[in-house]
């Protein structure tokens, strides 16, 4: 069987991870908060943000969507080339 | 075939970035794309030397109307050096479903594009770095494998739009490989490898020739728990030692067993038998802690290499040490992680993405699954992998200082992946090593708030935009799956898709 490390150099090693392991944190959390910062945003603890607005599935769209499939053809592409540019 | 491809043309601009388009060959398969003011929207045919950028795309295939204006934005906004833009395609097909098919892609993934062409099609490039690479009549005469592979390999900055740059009436959602190709890459890149060809995914297996036999550790926490395997009561890390042991084909190892203090002593005894003079068990009696008892592991062991092995897997392909292994031979690797299953073959892992809550892709899928366009079967770049099997070089893990204790039970792995890339190296997962892992199906990971804050407070920019992931997938599950429901253009969203989706 192999032999253990002697605890005292053990607790050296993990000591030096551990502030090791808090620079590199300590560095992520600020190349985060620039990366908000860049983007506009609101610095704060994070959250798992839920699902975005589906806004294609709202009540409002239906009648939308009605009338759109039923206008005529051409007003529809010509609607289409506009929205898509 | 070609109408559609120049009506496309034809359909370009006005925008705020005008592109005169000219066609190198008859067969428009290659589009050189210019950018000049003030003129909008006009297209001429021809090759034209003083271009700054060329296009490629497939005959047949459509540009998007908002393509060129958007990679305009991109060269614009996010840096001169960018060389390479490449973006999302449509297949315009009707599926029983009659729902658009996309393929969306990750930020680029060099290893991924050594397995198949993941980019597909249409590239654009710097006209300089065509003409380094070879010139537009080679790239347009070559197959747009070898041709992604010569650009990308030689570009300062690859950027991916997530956004629809072509469409395409071809209902063939994998992506082609072509071994000469990438064994050709391989041969400019210096890297020293045998390439194996499978036709049935299509995808092609590079496998690194390992130039020495470094040393691993083996770093096991356990409690010694027993459960039924195959029908019989077996201590799990019994069951892993003895497999590690008796079927890798790699034997160049150690193995640091950090044992809690009720470790039954027939589980210890069992261990030293197998492990013999390789094994070291290490005491461990204060809280449950994950990420402590792996960081005590690797600091009694002596290996080049360390090898986070959770008690409960089992080693299933003997050459699996060999091939995670072999793929440090390219230098800029931190991680590699193999494909897990559960005992009764279902896939546990192949890979974390951040939807943005981290999660293991594919989980609960039969092994037989490919995933999106064979995502699963290929080897390719990931942000993080699961540390219940984790290969990892033990400069790389203490230059990071190894797992965070600040993550006790999870995602201490998740930061781990992702301080070893902000260090500069790269995670690989292949499913060409394989590793049952006898974890719960039925397991949830509790998610403790103040985690997900802690976790996010270093990396949440990250989990909400994951480079090997794609804003355009539906967020909160594993797999690789078009959001219908959200972010969809006007157009798709007043079309007849948006009721049918929303069943």
């Amino acid at each position: 069987m192999l032999s253990p490390r002697a605890a005292n150099d053990v607790e050296q090693l993990l000591a030096k991870w551990q502030q090791a392991d808090d620079d590199a944190g300590r560095a992520a959390a600020i190349r985060r908060q620039a990366v908000l910062r860049a983007q506009g945003v609101e610095i704060r603890d994070y959250e798992f943000r839920e699902k975005p607005n589906d806004w294609v599935h709202r009540d409002w769209m239906r009648p939308i969507r009605f009338v759109y499939r039923n206008i005529p053809r051409g007003v529809r592409m010509e609607l289409k080339k506009r929205l898509a540019k | 075939m070609l109408a559609a491809t120049s009506r496309s043309i034809g359909k370009l601009g006005p925008s705020r970035h005008p592109w005169y388009v000219t066609g190198t060959k008859g067969d428009v398969s290659t589009l050189v794309m210019r950018r000049r003011a003030p003129l909008s929207g006009r297209v001429t045919l021809g090759d034209d030397a003083t271009c700054e950028w060329v296009v490629f795309l497939a005959a047949g295939d459509s540009v998007t109307r908002d393509a060129l204006r958007i990679a305009g934005t991109a060269i614009d906004n996010v840096g001169p050096d960018i060389d390479v833009i490449y973006g999302d395609t449509r297949h315009d097909i009707k599926r029983d479903d009659r729902l658009p098919t996309y393929q969306r892609r990750p930020s680029f993934s060099p290893e991924r594009l050594r397995s198949h062409n993941y980019i597909g099609e249409f590239i654009m490039a710097k006209r300089s770095l065509v003409d380094s690479v070879g010139g537009l009549a080679m790239l347009t005469d070559t197959n747009s494998h070898d041709r992604n592979l010569r650009l990308t390999e030689r570009a300062r900055r690859v950027h991916r739009s997530p956004v629809i740059f072509n469409v395409t009436p071809s209902g063939n959602l994998l992506p082609d490989a072509n071994v000469d190709a990438v064994a050709q890459h391989l041969a400019r890149r210096a890297i020293a490898a045998d390439v194996v060809f499978d036709a049935d995914t299509p995808a092609v297996r590079v496998r690194r020739r390992l130039q020495h036999q470094p040393k691993i550790s083996v770093v096991i926490p356990t409690r010694g728990s027993s459960a039924e395997l195959r029908g019989m009561s077996t201590p799990f890390v019994v069951n892993a030692v003895r497999t590690l042991v008796e079927r890798s084909t790699y034997q160049n190892f150690e193995i640091i067993v950090v044992a809690d203090t009720p470790t039954p002593a027939a589980v210890r005894a069992e261990l030293s038998e197998i492990g013999g003079n390789r094994l070291l068990i290490v005491d461990y009696d204060k809280a449950f802690n994950f990420a402590v008892k792996n960081n005590i592991g690797v600091a009694h062991s002596n290996g080049e290499f360390v090898l986070l092995l959770n008690d409960d897997t089992e080693l299933i392909s003997p050459d699996a040490l060999e091939t995670m292994l072999a793929l440090f031979e390219d230098g800029n690797v931190g991680i590699v992680g193999p494909i897990l299953y559960f005992e009764d073959g279902t896939i546990q892992s192949a890979g974390h993405v951040f939807t943005p809550d981290p999660t293991d892709m594919y989980r609960l899928q039969p092994a037989t699954i490919r995933g999106a366009h064979n995502y699963v079967r290929v080897q390719r770049e990931a942000s993080s992998v699961i540390a219940a099997c984790l290969l990892t070089p033990r400069t790389v893990f203490e230059a990071v200082g190894g797992l965070s204790t600040q993550f006790p039970g999870n995602w201490n792995d998740i930061d781990y992946a992702l301080k070893v890339q902000q260090a500069g190296y790269s995670v690989i997962f292949t499913p060409h090593a394989e590793f049952f892992h006898f974890e719960s199906k039925t397991r949830v990971a509790l998610r403790i708030e103040s985690e997900v804050s802690k976790l996010g407070n270093r990396w949440g920019d990250i989990l909400d935009d994951d480079p090997y992931f794609n804003p355009r997938l539906q967020r909160f599950i594993n797999m690789w799956r078009s959001d219908f429901h959200t972010d969809r253009s006007y157009e798709e969203a007043l079309g007849p898709t948006a009721p049918i989706s929303s069943k």
